[in-house]
């Protein structure tokens, strides 16, 4: 289980920085937040950066995932 | 006395007035111009009259000498006055555009009647923009002029979102005040419009997936209400 409350830097209250937030129409990734609250409710049960990418079909959740693991935010 | 030929004369004379160099202002130099074009059509039917090319004596070109020297001094005349003038006319010029501009900048410190009834200005702010699950896109900061805004909004799909005003500072580093839900979608919808009451002229808008499937949000407008 993971608590990523205790791993993520809150940039607003409640929201972690996300360099893959949003995609403008020319494939370019557009920085924002993303919401503790959601990871920790979907992904929380996870313990692994590749478990937490395969479990779900998310673009920019599967690249954030892989972030944080190149981080050393996630194993 | 010598030879000397009509052609001499002229070229003289041209050799002496064909220099406005020396001239900066631009309305006299159009002057000097048109007085040169003058000038070149005095000599030349002064060269029509005359045999010209030939060697003549001098006492033979004596009468015209004295005729293009009368001409001159009119020319010179002229140009004396047209210098004048220019300086003149140049200030009394520059003395209307400064009335004008007083009258402009006093304008400007008044209030205008303008029309705004009418004049809502709509804009589609964002368009094909795919955001991820359980994140945030933070829109750039806008500049508004009415008291109210009306948001429409269109997704590809149908998600649970939130969409959040933030009110701005007018400063460079755009300082937020502080947020609004204007929408919050607790069941999956595809759409949805807003009026919102603006609190400060700049603000930016914060969408929020809070679903767990990207999603791209086709279209939100933006329509000022001015009136």
């Amino acid at each position: 289980m993971i608590n990523f409350y205790e791993i993520l830097d809150e940039v607003e209250s409640g929201q972690a920085e996300n360099p893959y937030a949003a995609k403008d129409s020319e494939e370019n990734w557009i920085p924002g937040w993303i919401s503790i609250d959601f990871l920790n409710e979907n992904f929380g049960q996870y313990s692994t950066a590749q478990e937490m990418i395969d479990a779900t079909e998310s673009e920019g959740l599967k690249l954030y995932f892989a972030w944080l693991r190149d981080q050393g935010i996630l194993t | 006395m010598a030879d000397i030929t009509n052609i001499d004369i002229i070229n003289a004379i041209r050799g002496l007035y064909q220099n406005p160099n020396r001239v900066v202002d631009y309305q006299a130099i159009e002057e000097l111009k048109a007085i040169l074009n003058k000038l070149n059509t005095v000599l030349s039917a002064n060269v029509q009259n005359w045999p010209t090319l030939m060697a003549v004596k001098a006492e033979d070109t004596d009468a015209a000498l004295v005729q293009i020297k009368m001409e001159l001094q009119e020319i010179e005349n002229k140009l004396a006055s047209v210098l004048n003038v220019s300086d003149t006319d140049a200030q009394a010029q520059l003395a209307l555009v400064k009335g004008e501009l007083q009258d402009i900048k006093t304008r400007l410190n008044q209030t205008f009647d303008v029309q705004l009834t009418g004049s809502n200005d709509s804009k589609d702010l964002i368009n094909g923009v795919t955001v991820t699950a359980g994140s945030s896109y933070v829109s750039n900061n806008y500049n508004f002029y009415g008291s109210r805004i009306g948001i429409g909004i269109r997704l590809a799909s149908a998600v649970k979102f939130r969409l959040d005003v933030y009110s701005k500072a007018n400063d460079a580093a755009n300082t937020a005040f502080g947020s609004s839900r204007v929408i919050d979608k607790t069941t999956a919808a595809d759409r949805d419009f807003v009026s919102y009451q603006l609190m400060t002229r700049k603000v930016n808008f914060v969408f929020t997936n809070t679903d767990a499937s990207d999603v791209t949000i086709n279209l939100l407008t933006v329509t000022d209400f001015m009136s």
